[in-house]
């Protein structure tokens, strides 16, 4: 049976100029000996393969332990034995940007101070099919960016309930108190920001890009700008996933496309419960 | 440094700190590449907390982190409450748990991690000296050097002369005491008539009255 190891995992990073924690959750496939239920033996079943991992990104206002405090994320990854999850903290979303800034820089974290680590101390393929990234909310766009313009390195990406679109979104005017944030304007067709002027750029170029998944709600106030991605996506790249039904932007939403988003990853050995 | 603090299953859900090198932790690190400092695997310490600890005590109360920065060094703290780290008459076998599934846990989840006997050292604090000494004893393929710090060395003598609460002990001894595996004294004395005595580093405060006179006893051995 398969159960799942909590790590919070506190690490240094130059990326962003200091310490910053990352929540994991490690698969133990485990044979048990009980005695009139309790547990009086256990032995751990060596893993023939190597993991394939899945960096899972929090929304606006969270952190690492968001998805575990806030979904049954926990419950769900039970099923998969092959698979460790990574959620980072990602703070300030406005401050991802490219540049020469003091500023932290999320983006380049993510891409590849992050990934490089976490290859290094744990048993992960580093297989483009194996590496899987998908947030909620602002993390779902994050992760579209980072895919996007990485594409040789992630097989999959996915959003729950999510800007993706962030031209739009910032002409829609949420985020106006930013210190950070470009104007709309700006945004529109830079390839540091824009995920179609991303998609464009790649098509123009060859590159082959991760599949895709997208879910939103039909209550979302983001609703609007998926589905204006979705008709974008449906066009550009044959692998397109698109997912909605009655929800909101919230938890219950993003907790209920979480099981669809693991339903459609290439994940091995799926355990039936 | 990276620390991980984790939350794994065992029997139910137990608790453990690890401490894990990172590039660029300690100054000294500059000198070489990261390649170069990926390229080696790295020791493990095992460090066994005392009684009435957890496994945050090592990182709260030692430079222990910073020696390990120093010198890439692993670092895995278990939580065993007060079990002495033995496999309990009543109760649960964390010896074997410890030797068994953490053992292969640990090695499973870190790849970086040396599972070589030069490279793995067990070391403990009062009860956890016990435990380091009794464990490394047991195993002396799995660890090349067990460490002391006011070990309790002689905690089944002790029990046995009613030294120890009967309750307490006797749920982690049971019967199992002079002559057993969970006698320090026995196991220590087996392994130098068999010629295949392991390093030991012993330590104990002169003024630790409870645990100096059995550390000098355990030494003359």
């Amino acid at each position: 049976m398969t159960q799942n190891a909590v790590m919070r995992l506190t690490l240094k990073s130059e990326c962003l100029r200091g310490e910053t924690d990352v929540a994991i959750l490690y698969p133990v496939k485990r044979e048990e000996k009980r005695n009139f239920g309790s547990i009086t033996e256990v032995k751990l079943q060596k893993r023939k393969e190597k993991l394939q991992v899945l960096y899972l990104l929090h929304g606006n206002e969270g952190d690492s332990l968001s998805w575990i405090t806030n979904t049954r994320l926990a419950l769900f990854a039970k099923k998969y034995p092959n698979l460790m999850v990574v959620m980072p903290t990602i703070k300030e979303f406005q401050s991802f940007r490219v540049g020469e800034e003091e500023v932290p820089d999320y983006y380049q974290y993510l891409a590849g101070e992050l990934p490089d680590y976490i290859e290094r101390m744990f048993p992960i393929s580093q297989k483009r099919e194996d590496t899987l990234i998908a947030g909620v909310f602002m993390g779902g766009y994050l992760s579209y960016r980072v895919a996007m313009g990485n594409s040789e390195k992630y097989g999959c990406v996915g959003a729950v309930s999510s800007p993706l679109d962030i031209v739009r979104d910032m002409a829609a005017g949420r985020y106006t108190g930013s210190k950070f944030m470009y104007s709309s304007d700006e945004l529109n067709h830079d390839l540091f920001w824009d995920i179609r002027a991303m998609v464009e750029n790649n098509l123009e170029k060859g590159v082959v890009m991760p599949k895709t998944f997208q879910a939103c709600g039909t209550e979302d106030i983001m609703y609007d700008i998926n589905c204006h991605m979705k008709e974008f996506f449906s066009k550009r790249l044959p692998d397109h996933t698109y997912v909605e039904a009655f929800g909101s932007h919230n938890w219950y939403s993003a907790d209920m496309f979480l099981e669809k988003l693991l339903n459609w990853l290439p994940l091995q050995d799926k355990e039936e419960k | 440094m990276a620390r991980i603090e984790m939350n794994y299953p065992a029997y139910g859900i137990s608790t453990m700190n690890i401490v894990m090198p990172q590039y660029g932790d300690a100054g000294s690190n500059r000198k070489m590449t990261k390649e170069a400092f990926y390229q080696e695997k790295f020791p493990v310490i095992w460090l066994f907390h005392g009684g009435g600890g957890d496994c945050t005590d090592w990182l709260r109360y030692t430079e222990a982190e910073r020696i390990a920065e120093e010198n890439h060094l692993f670092l895995i703290c278990i939580s065993v409450g007060n079990t002495a780290f033995a496999d309990m008459q009543r109760g649960n076998h964390y010896a074997s748990l410890i030797n068994g599934y953490i053992w292969d846990l640990i090695f499973d989840m870190f790849p970086m991690a040396s599972d070589k006997r030069e490279d793995n050292y067990i070391v403990g604090f009062s009860m956890g000296g016990y435990g380091a000494l009794r464990n490394g004893l047991e195993h002396p393929e799995k660890y090349g050097a067990i460490g002391s710090f006011a070990g309790s060395v002689s905690m089944v003598q002790q029990y046995v002369n009613g030294g120890w609460c009967p309750a307490y002990a006797g749920s982690v001894f049971g019967d199992k005491t002079i002559g057993s595996v969970n006698d320090t004294w026995y196991m220590a004395k087996k392994a130098m008539d068999e010629g295949k005595a392991p390093f030991i580093y012993l330590s104990c405060g002169t003024k630790d009255d409870a645990h100096y006179p059995c550390n000098i006893e355990y030494r003359a051995i």
